[in-house]
């Protein structure tokens, strides 16, 4: 069954952000995964990607974005996330992110913004 | 024909070089009207020795050079190096009648931008010299857009110095010592630090951080520099300054200015020294841990809190340090932590010898132990002795 839907579904991949979502299935939830550096560069672009398809998605969504391929995160990286989480809260988009590293949890840490965020695992939702 | 090499104020030219006066009035004739129509001056040279001769005069003026490669005395891909090497920003072009391989390598190792046989065809001469050119003035374009670049960060940076960076109050009793350093090639910064005289022995310390570099996060440390002390600090002089309430504020107040943007944040430590009750009160919204150095042993002042802007109402904790003389209070921004593969700021502090430059000291020692030789962020060391 799980097959038959990824076909379904679009992959869209712009530098180091891979975008997956659906428009087909409501139930399906946006994964956005992040690889490498998120440093200031990477965060403009992810900036874009993330508002872009909080504003596709239909309220009630859920987004989630997988930073297990993170390997350094700067401020401006979470701070690109925040204001992600906020707009995606506005329109109704229920926001996750998932399997932080020790170094990238400690700047959400570090900026106060950890307990912000709700950390969720997509494969463990699919499942 | 005699060689021309005229002199002319603003002139773009276009150089010949070529053995043979007879090719040089042939390339002169069909290049006559591309000339003209682009305000181009057409030097021509029947050696490579008078081609440099020339450029050492007028190389400002001289956009590209189209060069013969068999000529007497020093061969045109010689010639071709040798301008690569003097004058790098010139597009050169190669026009020969002979085919050897070896010269012609030579002549693609001196960057030559296209080669072209004689004898030539018309359209294809002028096409390929067109390109030469437009790619000459491409690139001057470019280099002209970097330099004012260059020029207005370097301007901001002045302005942000003037604006932001404070004299720091000197007393027998204390010693303020600090240290800032923008990202290499961007001038200006998002750190920001400042330390209020709020009254006798009375100090409230500031440091923070805008996420982002360059002029962005100028800007906002200019913000924060015009409302800080004008809207709060000036209001509340003289009574009890508490820093979980200025944080609070400051929190509600940039949270404001950043309504029409988005993804700004700013990490922010705020600490009162009150040096005749012994007493550093301190609160943090999402700035690197302070550090304390008593009797040689370093301590962090962990309270936690969130970096201003992302929420509208904050609350922020305080925490009370009891001070001592010669204590060491250490405050950094996360360009410190964050260069190489990262430094553990603490066990750093604990190596480094103290004294009066211990906050350089500081800023060496992290590139050490980084393996670096520059900050890849905007890094500031603010440090207070108690004497």
């Amino acid at each position: 069954m799980i097959d038959e839907r990824v076909a379904m579904r679009r992959t869209v991949e712009i530098e180091d952000i891979q975008i997956l979502w659906s428009y087909a299935e409501p139930e399906f939830p946006a994964i956005v995964v992040v690889k490498g550096e998120l440093d200031l560069k990477l965060a403009y672009r992810l900036r874009a990607a993330l508002f872009e398809l909080i504003n596709l998605l239909s309220p009630g969504r859920d987004l989630y974005v997988d930073l297990r391929s993170v390997e350094y995160i700067s401020s401006a990286g979470v701070g690109i996330l925040s204001a992600a989480l906020v707009h995606a809260s506005e329109r109704n988009i229920r926001f996750f992110i998932s399997t932080l590293r020790p170094k990238v949890r400690s700047v959400f840490d570090t900026l106060g913004l950890l307990t912000w965020f709700t950390e969720r695992d997509p494969i463990a939702a699919e499942s | 024909m005699a060689s021309q090499a005229e002199t002319g104020n603003g002139v773009h030219c276009i150089l010949l070089v070529d053995d043979e006066q007879n090719i040089l009035f042939a390339l002169k004739r069909e290049l006559h009207q591309w000339a003209h129509d682009r305000n181009v001056e057409i030097l021509t040279a029947l050696s490579a020795k008078e081609g440099l001769s020339i450029l050492e005069k007028r190389h400002e003026a001289i956009d590209v050079i189209v060069s013969d490669l068999r000529m007497p005395e020093m061969k045109g891909s010689d010639f071709l190096l040798e301008v690569k090497q003097k004058y790098p920003s010139i597009i050169t072009l190669l026009l020969t009648g002979y085919s050897e391989t070896g010269e012609i390598v030579k002549s693609v190792s001196a960057g030559i931008f296209s080669y072209m046989l004689k004898p030539w065809d018309s359209g294809y001469l002028l096409a390929e010299i067109s390109k030469a050119w437009d790619y000459a003035e491409t690139r001057k374009q470019n280099a002209l857009h970097i330099q004012r670049m260059e020029d207005e960060l370097k301007w901001a940076g002045e302005m942000q110095k003037t604006i932001l960076r404070p004299n720091l109050p000197a007393t027998d009793k204390i010693e303020f010592r600090v240290s800032y350093r923008p990202v290499p090639g961007l001038y200006c910064g998002g750190d920001y630090y400042d330390v209020i005289s709020v009254g006798p022995d009375r100090y409230l310390i500031l440091i923070g951080d805008v996420a982002g570099h360059g002029v962005q996060a100028a800007f906002v440390t200019g913000i924060l520099k015009a409302v800080i002390y004008p809207e709060y600090i000036r209001n509340v002089i003289g009574s009890k300054i508490s820093p979980s309430d200025f944080l609070g504020w400051l929190n509600q107040r940039m949270h404001f200015e950043f309504r029409s943007t988005n993804s700004m944040l700013v990490s922010f430590f705020a600490g009162l020294l009150d040096l005749r009750e012994g007493s550093f009160v301190y609160a943090n919204a999402g700035h690197c841990h302070p550090c304390v150095i008593m009797n040689g042993a370093v301590t962090e002042l962990p309270v936690a809190g969130t970096a201003l802007g992302v929420a509208r109402s904050v609350m922020y904790n305080e925490q009370l340090l009891a001070v001592h003389p010669n204590d060491l209070l250490v405050f950094y921004t996360d360009g410190l932590s964050e260069v190489g593969k990262g430094v553990q700021v603490p066990a750093l502090l604990a190596k480094v010898q103290q004294g009066p430059d211990y906050h350089l000291r500081m800023l060496e020692a992290a590139l050490q132990a980084a393996g670096a030789s520059q900050f890849v962020d905007d890094v500031t060391v603010l440090t207070a002795r108690i004497n």
